[in-house]
C-alpha cells in the first residue's frame, strides 16, 4: 500500500513537472520569465493550463504590454482563489481580443467581469452553503447584473428577499432566491430599465407572492414579451402587482390590453431577432439604433433605444415615461419569434 | 404626397433597421443569417467556444449565413469589416466595453 502511494505521489510529481516544463515549452518563445512565472502561477491556482497558455499567448500575439498581461493574469488568480469562476473572466479576455479592443480596458473589463461574480457569489452565500447551489445562484445573480440590473438595485432586492425568506426552509429560500434573480434577468435582458424590473419584482415580493406565483409571473412575462413591449408590459405588471392582482390573473389582464408587437406565429425551429441594430466601435463608443413601436391599450407608442442615452418612452394607457443613461437599442416593429421551417420543438 | 411616401418610407427603414438577422436550426447545427449587403468580410463570434472568429459565407447578394453547433443559450457578436458589430436581438447584455452583446437562447 505504502508502495502504491510512493508510485502515485510520484506520478503526480512527474506530470506536474512535465507540465512545467511544457509550459515554459509552449511559452518560450514569447513570453518573459516573468509572465512564465505567472502562467505557472494561474496553473498552480487550478486554471486548466491549456487555457491559461491560450490566453498568455493570444494577449502577447496581440502586442499587450507586460504590465496587462501581468494584471490579466493576477486578475484570474485572485478569481479562483476566491472560489469564484474563471471562465466568464477568461472569456472576458477572450472578448476583447476578438473585439480588438485596447489592452488596458481588456484588462479593466476582466477586473469588473470578476467584481461581479465576487458580488452575486457574496450573495449567493448567504442564501446557501451548498457549493452546487452556490454556482448556481451566483451565476444566475451575476447574469442579471450582466443583464442591466445595478448593484445598488440588487441589494435593495437581497435585503427584502431576506425578510420574506427568514421564515422558510434552506431549500424553499434557495428555490425563492434564484426564482427572483431569474425575473430580474429576464426582463433587464429584454432592455427593461434595472429600476423598473425592480419596481416589479419587489412590488410581488410585497404582496408576498409565492414561489410558484413567482415563477408564474416570470414565465407569463416571458411569453407576454413577445407581442407586447418588454417595458410596457413590466410597468403593466407593477401597477396590476401593486392594485393586488395575483400572478394567475397576469396574464387575463395583460391580454385585455395588449396589442400585438408584430408577427409571432408560433414555434417551429426558426425565428428573427426584432427591430434594431447597434453600432459599436472599436474606441468603445457606441450607438444605439432601433426604435420600436407598439400599440398598448388601443393606441400609444413607445421607443425603446435611440442613441446610447435613451430610455423608454411610454405609450398607451398605463405607459411611463422613462428616462436614464442606460437605453439601449432594440424593440422594434418586426415582430420576433419564429415562422418558416426548422426544427420543431 | 411624394414628401409623405418618402417620410414613411425613412419612417418604416428606421423602425425596421436595414440589417435583419435571423436563424434556422437544421440537424443539430444553428443556421444565423445577418443581412448586410455592403459588407466585404463578417465574422460571427461567441461564448461558447471563447469568441473564436468564425468566417461567414455570403449566400447571396445581401445574406451572410454561419453555422455553429446548436447548443445551449450563448452571447455573440459579429465582427463586420473588422469591427464589432451588434445586429437586431431580442436579448441583450452589457459587454463592459461601453456596448452590448446578443444573447441567444433556444426556442424563444
Amino acid at each position: 500500500m505504502k508502495k502504491f502511494l510512493i508510485i502515485i505521489l510520484g506520478i503526480c510529481l512527474c506530470s506536474s513537472l512535465a507540465f512545467g516544463e511544457e509550459v515554459d515549452r509552449r511559452l518560450s518563445t514569447i513570453g518573459n520569465e516573468q509572465i512564465r512565472a505567472h502562467t505557472r502561477a494561474m496553473i498552480n491556482a487550478g486554471i486548466p493550463g491549456d487555457e491559461a497558455i491560450k490566453m498568455t499567448r493570444l494577449m502577447i500575439q496581440n502586442n499587450y504590454k507586460d504590465q496587462n498581461i501581468l494584471r490579466a493574469q493576477k486578475i484570474l488568480i485572485d478569481t479562483v482563489e476566491d472560489g469564484l469562476p474563471d471562465k466568464p473572466v477568461m472569456n472576458k479576455a477572450y472578448e476583447g481580443i476578438a473585439k480588438n479592443i485596447q489592452g488596458d480596458r481588456v484588462v479593466e473589463a476582466m477586473e469588473k467581469t470578476r467584481a461581479r461574480y465576487s458580488f452575486a457569489y457574496r450573495y449567493a452565500r448567504s442564501i446557501t452553503q451548498n457549493p452546487d447551489r452556490v454556482n448556481e445562484i451566483g451565476k444566475t445573480i451575476a447574469e442579471s447584473l450582466t443583464a442591466g440590473i445595478d448593484n445598488k438595485d440588487a441589494h435593495q432586492i437581497m435585503e427584502r428577499l431576506q425578510n420574506t425568506t427568514r421564515k422558510m426552509t434552506g431549500n424553499n429560500t434557495e428555490a425563492f432566491a434564484e426564482e427572483i434573480f431569474l425575473s430580474l434577468r429576464d426582463m433587464a435582458r429584454r432592455s427593461v430599465l434595472s429600476k423598473i424590473a425592480t419596481d416589479v419584482v419587489g412590488k410581488a415580493l410585497e404582496h408576498q407572492y409565492s414561489l410558484q406565483e413567482i415563477k408564474q409571473m416570470r414565465h407569463s412575462f416571458v411569453s407576454r414579451s413577445m407581442n407586447i413591449d418588454p417595458t410596457i408590459l413590466a410597468i403593466q405588471y407593477d401597477h396590476d402587482i401593486e392594485h393586488g392582482v395575483r400572478a394567475k390573473d397576469l396574464n387575463d389582464r395583460q391580454k385585455d390590453k395588449s396589442a400585438p408587437l408584430g408577427k409571432n406565429s408560433g414555434h417551429s425551429g426558426s425565428g428573427s431577432f426584432g427591430g434594431g441594430s447597434i453600432g459599436t466601435g472599436v474606441g468603445g463608443s457606441s450607438s444605439a439604433g432601433g426604435s420600436g413601436s407598439s400599440g398598448v391599450g388601443g393606441g400609444g407608442s413607445s421607443g425603446v433605444g435611440g442613441g446610447g442615452s435613451s430610455g423608454a418612452g411610454g405609450g398607451g394607457s398605463s405607459g411611463a415615461g422613462g428616462g436614464g443613461s442606460s437605453g439601449t437599442g432594440g424593440g422594434g416593429s418586426s415582430g420576433t419569434g419564429g415562422s418558416g421551417s426548422g426544427r420543431g420543438k | 404626397m411624394k414628401q409623405l411616401v418618402i417620410a414613411a418610407l425613412f419612417l418604416t427603414v428606421g423602425i425596421t433597421g436595414c440589417e435583419s438577422h435571423f436563424y434556422r436550426v437544421k440537424e443539430n447545427s444553428l443556421h444565423l443569417y445577418l443581412r448586410n449587403p455592403e459588407a466585404h468580410t463578417v465574422s460571427f463570434a461567441y461564448s461558447e467556444d471563447g469568441y473564436q472568429l468564425h468566417h461567414a459565407k455570403k449566400i447571396d447578394s445581401k445574406t451572410w449565413m454561419v453555422t455553429v453547433p446548436e447548443v445551449s443559450e450563448f452571447t455573440y457578436f459579429y465582427i463586420v469589416d473588422g469591427i464589432s458589430f451588434l445586429p437586431s436581438c431580442r436579448f441583450r447584455e452589457r459587454d463592459d466595453f461601453g456596448s452590448e452583446n446578443c444573447i441567444f437562447i433556444p426556442d424563444m
